[in-house]
């Protein structure tokens, strides 16, 4: 028996349902200090991004110390050299930018595809749902390296390769999420009586199930970001992604490799980018996730 | 009955079951079998029957919302069961339905409003400024205020819920509304409320409603006419004060017997009346589905079925026993 | 409440109060409710959504979890607080001596276990008993819920039952050790009316034999009527009224309580209007001063906004907490 009164404060007549909704959902945000916190992090670490090329005190990719393999806290490098003495911190700044794009970008389409996959998998079932996922088993059979490998046989190792493998390879485990999601709003009350009320197939899916089926899917797609960054930069790492001299912090721990013994920081501070990153991303999809099942559980 | 708008006959529906694996045989669940009825203009036909008798599927069959095994369906003229996809989404501006689960009806992520209003969007009815106006004159019809249009399911209340179930059913004038359990999820106090804004509206709105339910009481309260359904066969029919006063079905006895009155003083109901448990719906009885329960069965009703005969007085009633 | 003296009651509950911390405040669920429990007696508790029914009882056998609490209040029980008693004391208590049945037969049996496991769970537990010896007897409760064949049903699944059969299975589990008090929260609710007949019948049988109080929780009055013997309205956590049925039925004195008869009544009249209780049920969020009726009710004064009412006497058996309507006239019903 349902008979909880929330006290939300009632809206001004005239104001549209959507503009309403956003207002609740920046509310729920801001309220809600954890997420926020994540979230200025977040902006921060795409402002840094963004802004490499202002931010940077060198050119990343020119020799511009000394020596190479300058500690940290050296003088004008305030994270030291590399082994080819290039400025560690113009590195890690330009580094981020493509590291963020290789993470997010494949992600992202993935998950826009999977979402119409699954949605219509899930809406129609049947016949177009078997079609659909036996399609998306073939896509499940390839791992990971092995694909990056053949794409760069046939592009060239790059961004790009780096960024299709990435997207071919989230496609299935994203799509069974999407559609799982779908199924189970398909199944809720509100889509029969929206049918009953003499929806169309069309307005239902994009009215009733789109909105409702997203949370989880997004939730997925957020913790993934922050493993791909460790993916793309082990193909990185393989030389399969951006080729030297270019900044990279997979290529970055790959060259500092060599150096270990002497430097470390070389492979470590390119390397704890990453962790950060990662954990960054976890985190806030933790958050999202805590923010649906509570919706759910109201 | 002059000009019924519902003419119902012949009603069945078999679901087949999925096989558990592959050596199993396909099981059957007959949950309608042979329902008839007529319905006129500004009717309240109450459904009454205990789980399993079919009072919901064929709440659903009605608008087809689930196909027919066989029968006919014909609302106001029209053969609903050979509308095409396009001709059923048209008729569905006429009858409308209201669901048991208040808020579950409603999609989380619309307001009420919008919910609304989405039943006069989804037939082409007017612009959405006018729809906007509707709605809002709806909400007050309902006992909400204009202030709730903007609010989300779960903020609301179960009975609020309902009410906005109510306001999207009736929006957009329909003259069937069917009410499956409508009122069952709702604490008693609400339920009553909700009954009450009924009898408000109906007077505004003259509409037919198919009222289901398990509870005796509403549907007494709120019906013009009563069909006591078991096993989704009809066991007796006809205007709800007769029926409840004096039941000449076996079962429909058993059933108000076993209701337990608000009288400290009377006995324990007659837990006797109906002993064993509902026989399950796979199997197709030969006779009366209520013969494996009833005190007065024969020989007879258990190897034929009665036929929904009527007894005079808009009455009727399927049983070999009673004349 | 018989006419015994004070301390003869098999359980005595006083003042108990049970708190929710939710992210949207604290929730008083139970909130000062006090009452006892005889022998042989049915107290039927009454009460809608947020009234505090449930937590009521399950505060008595201790199952409340976080964020929940017990913050006050006691509940004696052969001279000893439930309240206060250590987890091994009360687990010692639950099954043996009180003893609860849930609202959902379908959810509240382990799947996994024969029905003859389940029955024999607490004889097992809390006497020691051989499992020939349990299954035995698990045997013989069937047969006492009603349930045919039990010999060969003893070792069948949940599954294998129908909703009916298998809230006997569980009244047959609860009554295992012939406890002093039996607890059915809702028991009838999601059965139907035929089985929810034979199940109350069922249970006014076996307390005529083992003698075990009975303590009901329920939002129908029908149950009410037919098997209380004493009769506890709540209201947002609160008993607003209590007395033996038929005096609660001829002389209602909350305007709730009569609001509540009253609605039943008129559905049973069609000519009879309705008035409905207007508003929602209240949910006793946070601390509130004044009647938590207060919103909806029709005799509502200043004093109801600003002082909460306690139960007072209105006769021997007979209390209601309610500024208005005791002292005044009394009013339609």
């Amino acid at each position: 028996m349902t008979n909880t009164v929330h006290h939300t404060s009632v809206d001004r007549a005239g104001s549209s349902a959507r503009s309403s909704r956003l207002r609740m959902l920046l509310r729920t945000i801001s309220r809600d200090r954890k997420l926020s916190f994540l979230l200025i992090c977040l902006a921060l670490l795409a402002g840094i991004a963004i802004l490499a090329p202002v931010l940077s005190p060198y050119d990343p990719i020119v020799a511009v110390a000394a020596t190479p393999n300058m500690p940290v806290g050296s003088p004008g490098l305030i994270l030291g050299s590399d082994n080819q003495a290039r400025d560690i911190l113009s590195r890690v700044l330009w580094g981020a930018r493509i590291s963020l794009i290789v993470s997010i970008l494949p992600t992202l389409a993935a998950t826009a595809v999977s979402i119409v996959i699954g949605l219509l998998a899930g809406f129609f079932g049947g016949r177009i749902d078997t079609v659909l996922m036996a399609v998306l088993d073939v896509f499940f059979a390839f791992p990971i390296v092995l694909l990056a490998i053949a794409v760069a046989g046939v592009m060239g190792p790059g961004l790009l390769t780096i960024i299709v493998s990435i997207f071919v390879v989230l496609l299935p485990y994203v799509t069974r999420v999407a559609r799982t999601s779908a199924l189970q709003v398909v199944s809720r009350p509100y889509i029969e009586a929206a049918r009953s009320a003499g929806g169309g197939q069309i307005a239902i899916m994009l009215r009733y199930v789109l909105p409702n089926m997203i949370g989880p899917v997004i939730v997925y797609a957020t913790t993934l970001i922050g493993l791909m960054i460790v993916v793309a930069s082990g193909l990185s790492f393989l030389g399969l992604g951006v080729q030297p001299p270019a900044a990279d912090w997979g290529a970055m721990i790959a060259e500092g490799a060599g150096v270990l013994r002497q430097a470390p920081h070389v492979t470590f501070i390119p390397g704890g980018m990453i962790v950060v990153t990662a954990l960054l991303f976890n985190l806030i999809g933790d958050q999202l996730r805590d923010r649906f099942d509570a919706r759910k559980a109201e | 009955m002059p000009d019924p708008i519902l003419k119902v006959r012949g009603l069945n529906k078999v679901f087949q079951l999925r096989k558990r694996n592959a050596l199993m045989a396909t099981q059957s669940l007959y949950a309608v079998n042979d329902i008839s009825f007529d319905l006129g203009e500004n009717e309240v036909m109450g459904v009454v029957g205990e789980s399993g008798c079919g009072k919901s599927t064929l709440g659903r069959l009605i608008l087809r919302l689930i196909e027919p095994t066989s029968g006919d369906i014909e609302f106001m003229g029209q053969d609903v069961r050979r509308l095409s996809k396009g001709e059923l989404r048209r008729v569905r501006s006429r009858m409308q339905m209201v669901f048991q689960d208040p808020s579950g009806s409603l999609n989380p992520n619309m307001s009420v409003g919008d919910a609304i209003a989405e039943t006069l969007r989804f037939h082409g009815v007017a612009s959405a400024s006018e729809r906007r106006s509707r709605v809002v004159r709806m909400l007050d019809t309902v006992g909400l205020s204009e202030g709730h249009y903007d609010r989300l399911p779960h903020q609301l209340s179960g009975g609020q819920n309902q009410r906005v179930g109510i306001a999207r059913a009736l929006i957009i004038n329909p003259k069937l509304v069917v009410m499956d359990e409508a009122v069952s999820a709702l604490d008693v106090s609400v339920q009553t409320q909700i009954l009450k804004l009924l009898e408000g509206i109906r007077k505004e709105f003259p509409v037919s409603i198919i009222f289901i339910s398990h509870d005796l009481s509403v549907v007494r309260r709120v019906s013009n006419r009563v069909v006591v359904l078991y096993m989704g066969r009809i066991m007796e029919t006809g205007p709800a004060q007769d029926i409840f006063a004096d039941a000449h079905h076996p079962y429909t006895k058993g059933l108000l017997a076993s209701h337990p009155s608000i009288d400290p003083d009377a006995p324990l109901p007659a837990s006797l009346v109906l002993k064993g448990d509902l026989p399950s719906a796979l199997n197709k009885p030969a006779g009366c589905p209520f013969v494996t329960r009833c005190e007065k069965a024969t020989e007879l009703c258990g190897q034929r079925i009665p036929e929904l005969r009527g007894i005079g007085s808009g009455r009727s009633i399927a049983c070999h026993n009673v004349c | 409440m018989t006419k015994t003296t004070q301390g003869e009651h098999l359980l005595e509950v006083r003042d108990l109060r049970t708190r929710f911390n939710t992210e949207r405040g604290s929730l008083y669920a139970v909130d000062g409710v006090s009452f006892t429990v005889d022998s042989g007696r049915v107290l039927c508790i009454v009460g809608e959504s947020g009234s505090g029914k449930s937590v009521t009882v399950r505060s008595l056998l201790r199952l409340i979890d976080p964020p929940g609490e017990i913050i006050g209040g006691t509940a004696f029980f052969h001279g000893q607080d439930l309240l206060s008693m250590s987890k091994k004391q009360i687990a010692a208590v639950r099954g043996d001596k009180i003893a609860m049945v849930f609202q959902n037969p379908l959810t509240s049996l382990n799947p996994m276990m024969t029905v003859g496991d389940q029955i024999a769970e607490s004889l097992l537990l809390h006497r020691g008993v051989s499992k020939a010896e349990a299954t035995r007897e698990a045997v013989s409760l069937l047969r006492q819920v009603g349930i045919a064949a039990p010999e060969s049903r003893v070792g069948d699944y949940p599954a294998q039952f129908s909703g009916g059969m298998r809230q006997r299975i569980l009244i047959a589990a609860a009554l295992a050790c012939r406890p002093e008090i039996l607890i059915a929260d809702e028991p009838t609710t999601a059965l139907d009316v035929s089985i929810q007949a034979q199940i109350l019948g069922l249970l006014k049988k076996l307390q005529s034999e083992i003698n075990n109080a009975l303590i009901m929780i329920t939002h129908d009055l029908g149950v009410v009527a037919s098997i209380a013997d004493d009769v506890m309205i709540m209201y947002a956590g609160r008993i607003v009224e209590r007395a033996p049925v038929r005096e609660i039925f001829a002389r209602p004195r909350h305007p709730y309580t009569q609001g509540l008869i009253y609605t039943v009544r008129a559905l049973l009249d069609p000519d009879r209007p309705l008035h409905p209780i207007p508003g929602t049920p209240a949910i006793p969020l946070g601390e509130k001063k004044g009647c938590p009726f207060a919103p909806r009710c029709g005799y509502v004064q200043e004093v109801c906004r600003t002082k909460t009412p306690e139960l007072a006497p209105l006769n021997q058996d007979h209390v209601v907490a309610c500024h208005v309507l005791p002292q005044g006239s009394a009013a339609h019903a």
